[in-house]
């Protein structure tokens, strides 16, 4: 049999001991009350339902801008129909000579972008208002 | 040597990932690993099996929603222990009083080598004695030798669990053993005392 011969044999036979310290059983509830208690995550609960989308309504501020633009456009046409064959060739003139005829396709770009961007919003208006999604 | 404490980290590692998912039975089977010593840490600070149950039963249920907030910086169950001890403090709030109230001066009568224990004590009964002598230790120092011998965690980790300064857990620590080795020697000098007088 052993004996404690040592100091160091009294520290090794104390902290032995103190690590085969028993310990109790957990209650057998213990593990099917949490797992009976287990709720879902707030990230793994199911998405709230749709909010409903207001009805289509056009307002006067609708009808205001969009006879602005109207206007915008309409005037921009008008004039340049209306600029003399002269004035034209004296314009494309000065545009080579100050070396802004790239320009024409910085116009051009905007123009497209300027189309681009109410198709876009065409086709949000479209999908939110004419043919819904049904969720 | 290292190679089963490796491999039991990286399936505790693959549980805690998938739990993080939410995978229930990932979380079941942590619950299963942990559960005999989130109990008997419970049942160490509170020193009430149904208050240790119903803590050890809402460390778990808390650990299971903070799960996705937890970032792998420590070990899984330092982590859940401290949920459980700051549930613990909760519930007692004079245990973490005591624990911080651990005296700082050191123990020289007790200090390694000034001792001399004799040699016709049978080790086993040198274990038996110190069994009963832990339950005669105060609260806070039995958390403690559970935590440091039971669980193998270091000072560090005892720190982070019982949200305690570095320091008093080493004294804490020290003051346990010296009152251990001193109820000993005592034991032992009666016993003697005892045989001389029966010869």
């Amino acid at each position: 049999m052993d004996k404690l011969t040592s100091p160091t044999g009294l520290d090794h036979m104390m902290e032995e001991t103190l690590r085969k310290l028993p310990l109790e059983e957990a209650p057998p509830a213990l593990m099917q009350n949490v797992m009976a208690n287990l709720t879902p995550r707030p990230q793994m609960q199911a998405s709230p339902q749709p909010v409903d989308l207001p009805p289509f309504r056009l307002k006067w501020m609708d009808v205001v801008l969009s006879l602005f633009f109207a206007g915008m456009a309409g005037l921009v046409l008008l004039v340049a129909w209306s600029v003399p064959p002269e004035l034209e060739l004296n314009l494309t003139w000065e545009l080579y000579r100050l070396r802004l005829y790239d320009l024409h396709w910085v116009m051009l770009a905007g123009i497209g972008m300027c189309i681009m961007a109410l198709l876009f919003a065409a086709v949000l208006v479209g999908k939110r208002y004419i043919f819904p999604v049904q969720r | 040597m290292n190679a089963p404490h490796s491999s039991t980290h990286t399936d505790e590692t693959r549980l805690v990932q998938k739990a993080q998912a939410g995978d229930s039975h990932a979380f079941g089977e942590l619950v299963l690993q942990h559960q005999n010593f989130v109990y008997n840490l419970a049942l160490r600070a509170l020193n009430d099996p149904e208050e240790a149950q119903d803590t050890a039963q809402e460390a778990f249920l808390r650990s299971w929603q903070a799960l996705p907030n937890f970032r792998g910086q420590s070990q899984f169950s330092t982590w859940l222990y401290r949920i459980t001890m700051n549930l613990c403090y909760n519930r007692r709030p004079r245990l973490k009083r005591e624990l911080a109230a651990l005296p700082i001066e050191e123990h020289e009568n007790f200090a390694d080598g000034q001792i001399s224990p004799p040699g016709q004590v049978e080790a086993s009964e040198w274990c038996a004695w110190l069994q009963q002598e832990v339950e005669h230790l105060p609260e806070s120092c039995r958390l403690l030798i559970l935590l440091r011998y039971q669980k193998e965690l270091s000072y560090d980790e005892i720190s982070e669990v019982l949200n305690m300064p570095l320091g008093t857990v080493k004294t804490g620590l020290f003051r346990a053993k010296a009152a251990l080795k001193a109820a000993l020697l005592a034991r032992v000098k009666s016993r003697e005392e005892v045989l001389e007088w029966t010869n």
